[in-house]
C-alpha cells in the first residue's frame, strides 16, 4: 500500500513532493541546495540552537547523542534507524521512497563532523524504502561508504538495540543487557543512532539555519513533525498545530478515541483528542505521547475492547521471546483482556497482569504494551462496563486497526472431542495454553511466534489424549 | 522452567561432529592391541548382557509408561516427567535390542533371518517381539503426526500392542539361551504381574460406560477403547 501524503502548512521534509514521486539527486539539490559540510563543534551548537530530538520515539536530544559519540578513540558509525516495525507508520519508508537524499544528506553531515568510517542504514527487507535508498546511493558518491541493512519487518526489530545487532550482522533482536550505542554499537564502534526523520531534520536544519527552522513550530519545539494518520496519510505538520485540524486535513474523524504514539503509545478520548495539540508537549499534557508521530483514530461501529485485544495478541506475538516477563506476561495481558470481553474478569485483573512487566525486560516492549494497554481501560471505560455486564457490546468484532496479517504462522488446534483436561500442554507452552476454571485448554489466539514453535510440537507429542495438533506452517 | 535460546536447532550443532570423531577414535583404537582386546571384551559382554538390558529397558519402560498415564495421584509435572523418561528408557532399549541383534548374529549364534522371521520357537519369539517393538517404536516416534490426521484412536490401538509383545519378549528370555537364575525368573513373573494389574487398574478405572447419546447416534460401533474418552462422534 503506497501511503497518501500530505502537508499542512509550508512543507520541509517533504518540500517538492507535490509536483514530483521521487526526489532524484538533481531535484533534491535543486529543493534543498547543496549542505556544507560542518565541524562537529559547529553541528553540535546547530543542533542545540533548535532542541533537535530524535524522531524515533524516546525523543532523546540529538546534540547530546552527538557530544556522547565524539569522544577521541575508535572511528564512529552513523546508524540510520528507518526499520519501522510499527504497523501503524508509514513516515520513515515515505521518507525513503520520496526523499532518500535528504536522509542520506543528514547522515553524511553527521559522518562527516564525526569522521566515521560508515554509514549504515537499516531498513525493511523488500520494502519499497530499500529499492529507492540503493537507488540514491548508486546516484551520489558519498565520501563516507553507505552500507544498507535489511531487517524482516517485525515489530521488534525497530527497536535501537535490535538494529545495532543486525548493522554487526547478529540476530536482531534487542540485547539481554543494555549497551550504550555511542558507547559500543555497530561491530564495537561507537554508533551515532537515530531514526531517519532525525537525520531528515538535520540535513533540513542545516540547508535553512536555525532561524528559518524556527519559523514554523512552537518555541521549545522548532520545526514540523512527520505524522501516520489512520496507518494510510503521512503529512508533515508544523508542531503546535491542533490535532483536530490534522484529523479534518486528513478527513478522518476522531471517533471513539485516538491512539497517539503507536501500539506503546496511548489512547486519547475525543474530548482529550479535540483539544490537544501536536507536538511532545501538547499531547504529553492530556496523558498521551508523540512516540514515532503515529496517530490512528478508533471509528465509530466497531468494538474497542476487541481491537485492544487483537492489538495486544498481535503484540504478545511479536516479542522475541527471550524475556520472561514479555514471554509469559504479555499472554496474560490478553489472557485477562479476553476474560474482561467475555464479562466473566474484571479491570483488576488486566492492571495486575499490566504490572508485572513494568521496567523489567530487555526492551521496552512490555512497559509500552501496558501504557497501551492502561489508557484502553481508561478511554474505553464505558464499553469495558457493558461487557463486564452483558459478556458482548454488540459492535462487530473485525480489527480495523492496522495490523499485518501473518497467515503462514501454524496454530494449535483443540480436538475437544478427545480433549479430556488433562493440562499437559498447558504445563509445556504456558506461553500459548493457559486452563480454564474446569482444567480445560483456553488458545491464546495468535499466530505462533517462531521461537515458541518447538515447544508447541513437544506438547502435541505429549498430549495424553491426542487431542491437540499443529495447523497451517511454514 | 524453560530457559530457552533462540532458533535452537532440534540436534545440537556439536552432536555430529563429536560422534563423528569418537567413532574414528574407536576404530582407531580397535587398531593398537590393546584396543582390540577392549573390543573383544565389549563384543563377550554384549553378547551375555544385551539381550538383558533390553529386556530390563523394556520393563521400565511399560511400568512408567503406564504411570505416565495416571491422574489420580500424579501431578502433571511428574506425568511429564514419566513421559520423558518412557520415551529415554525405550530409546536405550531398542539400542540394546539392536546391539543383542547385531552381536548375536556376527557371533554366528542366529542367523540374520532370525532376527526377523517368527517360528514357533525360542528364537522365533524374539523375532516376532521385536517386528512387534519396532513397529510400537516407530509409530510412538509418529505420535503427532497420528493426532493431526483423521483417526488419533489408531495410535493407541497400535500402541497397545506392546502389551502383547512385551510378554513374548520374556517367554524369549527365559527360555532362549543360558538358563536364568530363579530371582531374574521371579522379577520377570513380578513385573508382569505388577504391570497387568496396574493395566486393570487403568482399564477400570479410565474407561466409562458408553454414552447414551453416542450409542443412539452410532449404533454399531460400542466401541470401548483404553483411551481416557470413547472416540469422537464424527468417525
Amino acid at each position: 500500500m503506497t501511503p497518501t501524503f500530505t502537508t499542512l502548512g509550508s512543507p520541509r521534509l517533504s518540500m517538492g513532493f507535490d509536483r514530483f514521486e521521487r526526489l532524484d539527486l538533481g531535484r533534491h539539490r535543486a529543493m534543498h541546495g547543496r549542505i556544507p559540510p560542518l565541524s562537529l563543534g559547529d553541528l553540535i551548537e546547530l543542533v542545540e540552537r533548535v532542541d533537535l530530538r530524535g524522531r524515533g520515539g524516546a525523543a532523546f536530544p540529538f546534540g547530546r547523542k552527538l557530544a556522547a559519540v565524539s569522544t577521541t578513540g575508535p572511528p564512529a558509525v552513523v546508524l540510520v534507524n528507518a526499520a519501522e516495525g510499527e504497523p501503524g507508520s508509514l513516515k520513515d519508508a515515505t521518507l525513503l521512497t520520496r526523499a532518500p537524499h535528504l536522509v542520506l544528506d543528514g547522515a553524511l553531515l553527521a559522518a562527516a563532523a564525526l569522521h566515521a568510517r560508515e554509514v549504515v542504514v537499516g531498513v525493511v527487507e523488500g520494502g519499497p524504502g530499500e529499492s529507492s535508498l540503493r537507488e540514491a546511493i548508486a546516484e551520489r558518491e558519498p565520501r563516507v561508504p553507505v552500507r544498507v541493512v535489511g531487517l524482516v519487518e517485525r515489530f521488534i526489530s525497530g527497536e535501537g538495540g535490535a538494529l545495532v545487532r543486525a548493522a554487526s550482522g547478529d540476530v536482531p533482536i534487542p540485547p539481554g543487557r543494555k549497551v550504550r550505542a555511542s558507547t559500543s554499537g555497530v561491530d564495537g564502534f561507537p554508533t551515532l543512532l537515530s531514526n531517519a526523520e532525525t537525520f531528515a531534520q538535520l540535513a533540513v536544519l542545516a540547508s535553512l539555519g536555525p532561524e528559518l527552522f524556527a519559523s514554523a513550530g512552537t518555541p521549545r519545539e522548532p520545526g514540523t513533525v512527520l505524522l501516520t494518520v489512520a496507518g494510510a496519510t503521512v503529512v508533515e505538520v508544523a508542531a503546535g498545530t491542533p490535532l483536530r485540524t490534522v484529523l479534518e486535513h486528513c478527513e478522518v474523524d476522531p471517533g471513539q478515541g485516538v491512539l497517539v504514539g503507536g501500539y506503546h503509545g496511548a489512547w486519547l478520548n475525543p474530548q482529550a483528542a479535540a483539544s490537544a495539540v501536536v507536538s511532545r508537549a501538547g499531547l504529553e499534557a492530556v496523558g498521551g505521547t508523540l512516540g514515532a508521530g503515529i496517530v490512528l483514530p478508533l471509528g465509530h461501529g466497531v468494538c474497542p475492547l476487541e481491537e485492544v485485544i487483537g492489538v495486544t495478541t498481535y503484540l504478545a506475538a511479536q516479542s522475541a521471546g527471550q524475556c520472561g516477563p514479555c514471554r509469559l506476561g504479555l499472554p496474560d495481558v490478553v489472557r485477562t483482556l479476553s476474560e474482561l470481553a467475555a464479562g466473566s474478569g474484571g479491570i483488576a485483573a488486566v492492571r495486575r497482569a499490566v504490572g508485572i512487566g513494568r521496567g523489567r525486560g530487555a526492551c521496552n516492549h512490555p512497559d509500552g504494551t501496558a501504557r497501551f494497554v492502561s489508557s484502553a481501560l481508561e478511554v474505553f471505560a464505558r464499553d469495558i462496563e457493558i461487557h463486564r455486564d452483558h459478556g458482548t457490546c454488540g459492535l462487530p468484532t473485525g480489527v480495523s486497526l492496522p495490523l499485518p496479517r501473518d497467515d503462514t504462522a501454524p496454530r494449535l488446534t483443540i480436538d475437544w472431542a478427545r480433549c479430556a483436561g488433562h493440562g499437559v500442554c498447558a504445563y509445556v507452552v504456558p506461553e500459548l495454553v493457559h486452563l480454564d476454571r474446569n482444567g480445560y485448554p483456553v488458545l491464546v489466539n495468535s499466530p505462533m511466534p517462531a521461537w515458541v514453535e518447538r515447544e508447541a510440537r513437544r506438547a502435541v507429542a505429549m498430549c495424553p489424549a491426542l487431542a491437540l495438533r499443529m495447523t497451517g506452517g511454514r | 522452567m524453560n530457559p530457552r535460546p533462540m532458533d535452537e536447532p532440534v540436534t545440537p550443532k556439536w552432536l555430529l561432529p563429536v560422534l563423528a570423531n569418537v567413532a574414528i577414535a574407536v576404530l582407531a583404537g580397535t587398531a593398537t592391541p590393546p584396543g582390540a582386546a577392549a573390543v573383544a571384551a565389549a563384543q563377550s559382554f554384549l553378547l551375555l548382557y544385551a539381550g538383558v538390558f533390553a529386556l530390563v529397558g523394556m520393563s521400565l519402560t511399560m511400568i512408567v509408561g503406564l504411570v505416565a498415564t495416571d491422574r489420580s495421584l500424579l501431578g502433571i509435572r511428574h506425568r511429564v516427567l514419566a513421559q520423558a523418561v518412557h520415551r529415554a528408557s525405550s530409546m536405550a532399549a531398542m539400542a540394546f535390542l539392536v546391539a543383542h541383534l547385531v552381536v548375536k548374529i556376527l557371533a554366528g549364534h542366529a542367523r540374520a533371518a532370525d532376527a526377523v522371521v517368527f517360528r514357533p520357537t525360542a528364537l522365533g519369539l524374539g523375532a516376532l517381539a521385536f517386528d512387534l517393538l519396532l513397529m510400537v517404536m516407530i509409530t510412538g516416534l509418529l505420535r503427532a503426526w497420528f493426532a493431526a490426521g483423521t483417526r488419533p484412536g489408531l495410535w493407541r490401538t497400535l500402541h497397545v500392542i506392546s502389551y502383547f509383545a512385551w510378554p513374548v519378549a520374556i517367554v524369549h528370555g527365559l527360555t532362549a539361551g543360558r538358563q536364568a537364575a530363579g530371582w531374574v525368573t521371579w522379577g520377570y513373573v513380578l513385573s508382569l504381574v505388577t504391570v497387568g494389574l496396574a493395566l486393570l487398574t487403568r482399564v477400570l478405572l479410565v474407561v466409562r460406560p458408553v454414552d447414551p447419546v453416542r450409542e443412539a447416534l452410532e449404533p454399531d460401533s460400542p466401541r470401548r477403547e483404553t483411551s481416557v474418552r470413547p472416540t469422537a462422534v464424527r468417525r
